[in-house]
């Protein structure tokens, strides 16, 4: 990471520990920025520039998320670097993307999901759509650059402009909605927990249930629909009428299910559906996931423990991938300017530092 | 006013990063062909591997015929036409000998075998690990399995929408006042999908140090990463995080608010985002309400922020008067982060998806154009946007058989009559 003096704003971040702001105890950057480096550096000037130009010059990728009206006044050029530099991958993440007409517009998580499409289905019919916790539009495309830098790699062209627009990473998570939109001018309604864009037809249930301890997931077989009859003990989910329209009918397959559900408790659900292969899960709070009650993610050492910067540790998630043959890097989030003392020799780090450029 | 919707034919890309790059294409239901149809974009060649009978293709729900053709409405199926462009269809029976032969002289010819069943299911067809190597040790086999491969939750059975609720996703996702909602439609599957790709194509760089592994993406830890801040803030400030439905943590007004009809449609919204004094200054620009301004509990961000439901309440006595095309454009202008409540509909007539053709056309044959999102990044030496629609079932059977196996004529006839391989849905 090159961060300017002050720190990359994704330091001051929240929750921290007792709720006491620190710039290296950030939530957000205790998870976001491990396996990285920390360069602390104002490229605002020229020294500053010339430094991260030398950077620039052994590096293989250069990522900026920095909005499109940003890039002047903090000195980000990317068409510039990507001439001096043929051979570096340089990517722009922005809001929406480097050119058409609203490449200019302003973009935060919540107005850039509703500008992809995707606020759309989220929520209650009756009431305002709601979007995905955190920020899901942004790390989408992360994702999406990430695909592309390794895309541009693997093509071995040299080096390529790789233009990623974060309203087109949440746009893309429409996925089917366009072919409704497109053949018959319409799209779905939100629909609570219940999936959206399915006719009477399909199949039901796949939506979120209260039961006896918090709530399941409650997902028909697709093979066997009539196995929620054996699961409920209630005859009328196989009744051949329902089961030719279970969506169409989904108000009252809730109803079905709710006498079991409500005396009965989460894990207690889903071991007998799964038993049935009718695939139940429970809905788990972020706490309970990390418990782990039954020692999944301990068996497979998924949690990473880190050491806090402050003292003690903390627990985040592992990898996301396992590779038979090469290792998935793990590492702590840097400490502000961290590897400042890669830059240069000890005398013109005094003197950037008296300059303040690093 | 909205134009009417349009869809430009995708252009054909001279030169894609995969080129060369041969996938076989197991996948089912949505995290996996959402993987393998980046990839066929991206320029390799995917080979997709359906069943004879056809089980993933739902003719009742298939789009109108609008093109002279037979009538097949299992090659009208929308999943199947939203997630099997930029592929080639051929139908194997893995569960005959002759059917697995096939895939696995294919193996021999592939770079990578991308597979989303439950771990039983390669085992099954005699597909492990071990065997895809034995056929090709410079194969790369990309599993995703729901919960992963090992562990006690191995077994267990679940879709994306379920792993949305046991990685805690669902639990974070809703209304300050209201239960656990989903993330999206098929959110996990989306993730999933993206991180298989990526997976891939990091194996294939791997591949002249290390050739051939596998690769295992556990739908559950793909998500898992994606509310890693919630488990670590949960952590650090010793509170279960709660659901927060569009508010900021610390900024107002931050909502989503009703607007007059766009596209005749009732459920028209503005979703307005002011997260500094900066653009709560443009906000009052072209609010202009005199009560608002001089209201000296919104003087602060802080007194914002804890006053914001009466701030929502008076915002949405005041945006239902406008388009919310023209208001969220007016905001722009000011400096306020805004846009309408986009949908498939107004996205396809919005003028920057196609500026950027977000969305294009490809050419179906029973369907004509037919739209296809692109991937949120262009590549500016190889574009890859997707190549071509979804194949009509088997379409590619013979051709693949001919032309990589080099089967004979002989041979090919054999494995019709056996039923090992056939271009055509079969009855089951």
């Amino acid at each position: 990471m090159v961060e300017p003096l002050a720190g990359s704003p994704i330091r001051r971040r929240g929750p921290f520990r007792e709720d006491v702001p620190d710039i290296e105890g950030g939530a957000a950057h205790l998870h976001l920025n491990r396996r990285k480096g920390s360069i602390r550096l104002d490229i605002g000037g020229s020294a500053g520039r010339r430094l991260l130009e030398g950077m620039l010059s052994e590096a293989d990728v250069f990522v900026a998320d920095v909005p499109l009206q940003r890039w002047d006044g903090v000195g980000i050029d990317p068409d510039g670097v990507g001439v001096r530099h043929p051979g570096l991958q340089v990517c722009t993440i922005t809001p929406y993307g480097r050119e058409g007409p609203k490449s200019n517009w302003l973009g935060s998580e919540l107005t850039l999901y509703a500008a992809g499409g995707y606020l759309r289905i989220g929520g209650e019919p009756d009431r305002e759509p709601v979007k995905a916790w955190g920020e899901q539009g942004h790390l989408q495309a992360g994702l999406q650059a990430a695909l592309g830098i390794v895309s541009a790699m693997y093509a071995d062209r040299g080096g390529q402009q790789v233009d990623t627009a974060i309203f087109e990473a949440v746009a893309f998570l429409l996925g089917g909605g366009y072919q409704h939109a497109w053949f018959s001018d319409r799209e779905p309604m939100r629909n609570g927990a219940r999936l959206v864009g399915f006719g009477p037809g399909h199949l039901y249930p796949s939506t979120i249930r209260p039961c006896l301890d918090g709530w399941v997931h409650a997902h028909c077989n697709n093979r066997y629909p009539e196995a929620m009859a054996v699961l409920f003990d209630e005859p009328r989910l196989a009744e051949p009428d329902l089961l030719a329209s279970l969506m169409g009918r989904a108000d009252e397959v809730d109803e079905l299910m709710a006498p079991m559900l409500m005396r009965t408790r989460r894990r207690e659900v889903v071991k007998q559906a799964q038993e049935l292969r009718i695939p139940f899960t429970e809905v788990l709070a972020p706490s309970e996931v990390m418990a782990d009650a039954d020692g999944h993610h301990g068996s497979r050492d998924f949690w990473q423990s880190t050491p806090h910067p402050r003292g003690g540790e903390y627990r985040a998630p592992g990898p996301a991938v396992r590779f038979g043959r090469t290792a998935w890097a793990e590492g702590v989030a840097p400490r502000l300017g961290h590897d400042n003392e890669s830059l240069g020799s000890r005398e013109e780090r005094v003197r950037w530092r008296r300059a303040g450029v690093a | 006013m909205l134009p009417e919707a349009r869809l430009n034919a995708f252009g054909r890309s001279g030169c894609r990063p995969l080129d060369g790059v041969r996938v076989l294409d197991m996948t089912t239901a949505v995290a996996g062909p959402v993987a393998t149809t980046l990839l066929g974009a991206l320029g390799a060649e995917v080979v997709r591997i359906e069943t004879p009978w056809g089980k993933p293709r739902n003719p009742s729900s298939a789009l109108p015929l609008l093109v002279e053709g037979p009538d097949e409405p299992w090659n009208r199926e929308p999943r199947q036409n939203e997630l099997a462009h930029s592929k080639r269809s051929v139908a194997l029976n893995l569960t005959t000998d002759g059917g697995r032969e096939v895939f696995l002289d294919l193996v021999e010819r592939a770079d990578v075998v991308l597979e989303n069943y439950s771990p039983r299911v390669m085992g099954n067809f005699g597909l492990e690990w071990d065997v895809l190597r034995r056929r090709n040790p410079r194969i790369i086999h990309v599993s995703m399995p729901a919960f992963g491969n090992a562990g006690p939750w191995r077994d267990r059975i679940s879709y994306g929408p379920g792993i949305d609720a046991m990685s805690g996703m669902s639990w974070l996702t809703g209304y300050v006042d209201g239960s656990p909602l989903k993330p999206g439609n098929f959110y996990c599957d989306q993730n999933a999908g993206l991180s298989a790709a990526l997976s891939a194509i990091a194996a294939l760089m791997a591949r002249g140090r290390v050739g051939g592994q596998t690769v295992e993406l556990a739908m559950l830890e793909g998500e898992l990463q994606l509310i890693g801040e919630a488990m670590v803030g949960q952590q650090l400030s010793g509170r279960e995080p709660t659901r927060i439905g569009n508010e900021h943590s610390s900024a107002a007004p931050h909502g989503v608010y009703p607007s007059a009809p766009i596209l005749d449609a009732p459920d028209s919204w503005i979703a307005i985002a002011c997260r500094d004094d900066d653009e709560w200054e443009a906000l009052l620009g072209v609010w202009r309400e005199e009560a608002v301004v001089c209201d000296p509990r919104f003087r602060t961000g802080l007194r914002r922020w804890r006053h914001r439901a009466v701030l929502d309440r008076l915002l949405c006595e005041w945006t239902p008067r406008f388009d919310p095309i023209e208001l969220s454009e007016r905001l722009q202008d000011a400096g306020v982060p805004a846009s309408p409540v986009m949908g498939a509909r107004s996205l396809l007539r919005d003028e920057q998806v196609l500026a950027r053709q977000s969305v294009g056309g490809l050419e179906h044959p029973q369907l004509g154009l037919s739209p296809a999102p692109q991937a949120a990044f262009r590549l500016s030496e190889t574009p890859a946007p997707p190549k071509n629609a979804a194949p009509l079932f088997a379409v590619d059977t013979l051709p693949v058989l001919r032309e990589i196996l080099e089967y004979s004529e002989e041979r090919i006839a054999e494995l019709l009559e056996s039923g090992a391989a056939s271009d055509r849905l079969q009855e089951r």
